[in-house]
Order: C-alpha cells, then sequence, then structure tokens
C-alpha cells in the first residue's frame, strides 16, 4: 500500500529509483549527442523556423496566457486545471502538441513536412517568447521577487475565503505585481508553501520551454534528467564553436573575410525574368530547381534550407522539390558553375534593390 | 508573416557583420598570426559579436564581454569594436548577496520545517527519495551556472531564462559559423576567394526571406 502512495507521487521519485539507468542513458545521450554533431547539418536547417519573433505573435501567446487564465477564474469546479504541482510532466492538453514538437525537433526531413503548421508555431511561441522575455516576464519577475515580502499576507487572507469554497487549484495574474494563488484542497495553506509552489510553478514553466528548445529534451521529465540535457546540449554547442573557430583558422591563412563590392567589380548579366517570376506561383518551383542546383553546387548544406522551408507551401510543390534535390545531389556540379554565378547575382540584386 | 521568419535570419545578419568587421580590427592589429591567434581571434570577436546582439540586456552577454575585457590586450580591441557606445555594466555585486543571503536562510528554516512534516506523512524512505533527487538537481544547477556565463549569483527561475536566451544565441553562433566555414571550403575547392562567400551568405539570408514573402 505504501508502494502505492508512493508511485503516485512525481518523478524525482522515479529518477532516484532508475538512478543508474540514468547514468547509462546520459552516457547513450552523450555519443548521440556527439553523433549528432557531424550530423547537426539537418539540424541547423530547423532554426529559421525555429527562432521566430514578432510581436504579433509575441501578443498573441501573451493573449493565449490570458485567456487561460480567464478560464480559470471563470470555472470554479474544474479539477486539475493543469497549472499547480504537476511537476514537468506535461499535461494532457499540451501533450498531442508536444509529441508532435518532439517530430520536429528530431533531426529528420519528412518529419517537417508532416508536422502541422499549428504545432509549429506552438513552439516558436514558445521559444520565440522565452527570446523575447524581457518584455512579458519582467513584470511577472519583478512580482516574483516581491512575493516573498509582500504577498504572504496577500495569500493567507486570499486562501482562508476560498479553501473552504473550491477544491481546485488555480493561478491567476492579477496584475502584474502580485501572484495570486489559491491553495489545493488538503494542501497546506502556509504562506511560505505557498509561495514555494507558486515558484515551483514557474520554475516547470520555464523548463517547458526549455523542453521545446533543446532537442530530445522532450522524453525525459523531471528537473534533474532535463536539467541533463541542457547541460549536454550547451557543452555541446560551446564546443562546437570552438571546433569551427578552429576550422576557419584553418582554412584561412589570412583571415581576409572581407565585405568588399562584390558585385561593382563582376559584370552582373540580368536575367530579367527573375524578379517577375518570384511573384508567381506556378513557375516558382521551376526556379526554385534552378536555385537548388545553383545551391548546391556551392554546397549541400545551403540548399536544405529552402527545401525545409517550403513545406508551408502546399503540398503538390513538395514533391517537386525533394525530386529535384535527389537528382541534382547525384552531383554535376561543375556544369552548374556558370550559371549559378549569374542566378546568385541577380537574386543578390533582387535582395539589395 | 514576413517579419516572423525575418527575425532570425535579422539575427544572424547582425551577428555576422559584427563578427567580420571584429574580425578584421583584429587582424588589422597583428598582422601574421599563427593558426593558434587566429583561432583565438575569431572566437573572440565571435563571442564579442553575439553577445553585442543583446544590446547588454541580459546577465550572460554582459558578463561575457565584460570577461573578455579583462584581459588587458583585449581591452583595446573591445573598445575599438564598440566605439559604437555600448554600455558594459555589472550589477553590484552588495545587492546580489543580500539578496541570496535572505533566500538562503529561508531556505534553511523550509528545510528543517518541511523534512519533519513530511517525515511524519510520508514514511522515511520517500523523504530519502526525495532527497536524493535534490542533490541530484543541485549539483546539476552548479553545473549549468558555471557553464552559462554569469550564472553563479542567479537563482533558478533567472537561471533558466538566461540559459534559454543564451542557448538561442549559441544556435545562432553555430549556424552562420558553419555555414561560413562550409562556403570558405567550398570555395576553396572551387578556386573562389573567400569574399564571395561572405556577400553570399548575406545573400542566402535575404533570399530566404524573400522566398518567406513569397510563400505566405
Amino acid at each position: 500500500m505504501l508502494r502505492c502512495a508512493q508511485s503516485t507521487t512525481l518523478s524525482p521519485e522515479k529518477c532516484s529509483v532508475l538512478g543508474m539507468d540514468i547514468d547509462i542513458s546520459v552516457l547513450e545521450r552523450q555519443k548521440a549527442l556527439l553523433q549528432r554533431v557531424y550530423q547537426q547539418q539537418q539540424v541547423q536547417y530547423l532554426q529559421p523556423q525555429e527562432a521566430n519573433m514578432n510581436p504579433l505573435f509575441h501578443q498573441n501567446m501573451s493573449n493565449m496566457l490570458l485567456a487561460k487564465y480567464q478560464e480559470c477564474l471563470d470555472e470554479t469546479n474544474l479539477p486539475s486545471f493543469p497549472m499547480f504541482g504537476r511537476g514537468f510532466a506535461c499535461p494532457e492538453l499540451t501533450s498531442g502538441s508536444h509529441s508532435a514538437i518532439s517530430n520536429n525537433s528530431s533531426m529528420t526531413k519528412h518529419d517537417h513536412q508532416i508536422s502541422s503548421k499549428r504545432d509549429r508555431t506552438v513552439s516558436n511561441n514558445t521559444r520565440k517568447r522565452k527570446a523575447e522575455f524581457d518584455v512579458e516576464d519582467d513584470c511577472k519577475d519583478k512580482g516574483a521577487e516581491r512575493e516573498a515580502g509582500e504577498v504572504q499576507s496577500e495569500i493567507t487572507v486570499k486562501t482562508d475565503r476560498e479553501t473552504s469554497t473550491n477544491n481546485s487549484s488555480k493561478e491567476s495574474v492579477q496584475k502584474p505585481d502580485y501572484i495570486h494563488v489559491r491553495a489545493r484542497r488538503g494542501q497546506a495553506t502556509d504562506s511560505h508553501s505557498l509561495a514555494e509552489r507558486a515558484r515551483r510553478e514557474k520554475i516547470s514553466k520555464k523548463m517547458k520551454y526549455l523542453q521545446d528548445l533543446v532537442p530530445g529534451c522532450h522524453k525525459v521529465t523531471g528537473k534533474a534528467g532535463m536539467l541533463d540535457e541542457i547541460i549536454n546540449y550547451v557543452q555541446s554547442l560551446q564546443k562546437q564553436v570552438e571546433l569551427l573557430s578552429m576550422k576557419l583558422a584553418a582554412l584561412n591563412p589570412r583571415l581576409d573575410f572581407s565585405i568588399d563590392d562584390f558585385f561593382a567589380k563582376e559584370i552582373p548579366a540580368y536575367i530579367a525574368s527573375f524578379p517577375m517570376q518570384l511573384q508567381v506561383p506556378n513557375p516558382s518551383s521551376l526556379q526554385y530547381n534552378q536555385l537548388q542546383q545553383g545551391a548546391i553546387s556551392c554546397g549541400v548544406d545551403m540548399a536544405m534550407n529552402p527545401s525545409q522551408l517550403l513545406p508551408q507551401k502546399e503540398g503538390s510543390s513538395s514533391v517537386p522539390i525533394t525530386e529535384v534535390y535527389h537528382d541534382s545531389s547525384s552531383g554535376h556540379q561543375a556544369q552548374v558553375l556558370p550559371t549559378w554565378d549569374s542566378e546568385w547575382q541577380n537574386l543578390f540584386n533582387v535582395g539589395f534593390h | 508573416m514576413k517579419a516572423r521568419t525575418g527575425y532570425s535570419t535579422s539575427l544572424k545578419q547582425e551577428f555576422l557583420k559584427k563578427w567580420i568587421k571584429g574580425i578584421r580590427i583584429y587582424s588589422n592589429f597583428k598582422k601574421d598570426m599563427n593558426i593558434l591567434e587566429r583561432k583565438k581571434a575569431i572566437k573572440l570577436s565571435a563571442d564579442l559579436a553575439i553577445a553585442s546582439t543583446r544590446n547588454a540586456s541580459t546577465r550572460w552577454s554582459r558578463t561575457l564581454t565584460a570577461n573578455i575585457s579583462k584581459n588587458e590586450t583585449n581591452k583595446i580591441f573591445v573598445e575599438q569594436i564598440f566605439s559604437d557606445s555600448e554600455v558594459i555594466k555589472k550589477e553590484a555585486p552588495s545587492r546580489l548577496m543580500a539578496r541570496s543571503n535572505r533566500i538562503a536562510s529561508k531556505k534553511i528554516w523550509r528545510r528543517s520545517h518541511i523534512t519533519q512534516i513530511k517525515a511524519r506523512k510520508m514514511g522515511p524512505y520517500a523523504v530519502k527519495a526525495r532527497s536524493i533527487a535534490k542533490k541530484l538537481v543541485k549539483n546539476r544547477t552548479k553545473v549549468l551556472k558555471s557553464l552559462v556565463p554569469g550564472g553563479e549569483n542567479m537563482d533558478g527561475i533567472s537561471l533558466i531564462k538566461e540559459t534559454l536566451d543564451y542557448i538561442v544565441s549559441l544556435r545562432v553562433q553555430v549556424d552562420v559559423m558553419r555555414r561560413l566555414a562550409s562556403a570558405a571550403e567550398n570555395s576553396t575547392r572551387l578556386g573562389l576567394s573567400s569574399k564571395c562567400s561572405v556577400h553570399w551568405l548575406q545573400g542566402i539570408f535575404t533570399v530566404l526571406d524573400h522566398w518567406c514573402a513569397m510563400v505566405h
């Protein structure tokens, strides 16, 4: 019986029970990470989609959250709206989107095409929201700092009134200054524990964002495992920076990365149709083929980026793209070289005018 | 819609520009560097560039810049790069110490009180398991603090925030560096100069923008 009671508690227990397993899996994960470093080309093309920022989306995200809070305020008897004390297990509501996000972050091309826009926007929103944290979270963080001091009296007053009436747990953000917290039934209404719970809730929310950001983190629940993944990821990124800077130093004996006026020297061969075709969707696939061929001749990884972005278009066009990619990757680079040169210049002109 | 995908590319462009500028300044300082010095120059400029994209709004960027400027030889270099006004500030340590002391004393009280209550409620095994888990978390938090620049004096919440931002910036850095490296590699293979590779990278970012605009 005691075991049953223990098994219903949160994951830290499971972590400790499976302590050995976690260590071994950490090693395996590190190996996988090292392998991933060498295959990172695919990962890098997630990035244009992932770190998307827009004030509009930020607004949407904050509206979404506020709407959620409003729901909590309105419904008094809805149990387990996943706001309190759920640790870091993904709540059922968002579990679907999380699994889709996990597909997203696993580094396969076709997953990208399959994954729905909604999931991408969710993950984008969360990631972007974190990157633009200083706008909204500052208010909440000020609340966190003052929470320890000022809120306790507020909390005790509110909880005395409300624990008697409802048996659900809610967290509402009424003002940016305070975080009003209601206690669950059967839990301590001590101001300390409430503040502690609010703080834990915050941390778990932020860990969820991290879960979306760090690849491979969605499999692990619980603070310790996720922290481990995060540490591995940060270490691998830092090592990559070192390696890449060494590689660049080796490739470039004179460090002559210069931003000259490249176009002033070259004589551009304008193909006037190029800028026009950019607006027409139908020949765009053709044009895209040329673009890909040009890009591939100068670096395979470059071409993958456009192909990653285009899945957002209608599905019919995505099929010829992958075919083209497979065709041109069979390597006729030398022939393509003169054509890509002029095409790139046209594209540059499109970009810079 | 264009702005949505444009943010990361504009971030990468900004980073690329600042990075190249830093490398150029460095190479004007010192001619004929050996490979290790070159690597150091590249890495230094990259770190400074990525930190400056945050405009000193995050802790890690401030600490990174401050750490680089600590070295005397780098200081001149840094000042040259940031001749266009960037304030490198660090929080007053006294305020942080006071806050962490307050937090620490509260934690001690809470720990002593709560373990008693929980021992009564849950039995000894659960308490021990929970404390092991807490120890794990604490150790890993310590490691994370050592990894993220400036993470030493931060509490859990802000540490996670900073980590998020730092991860995003690191990714941008790695992405741009990798592209430049592959471009340089291909250009040497195809016999082109590296000048066009930088432009080519910039062009890629704008082309992607245009494609996205067209798609949406």
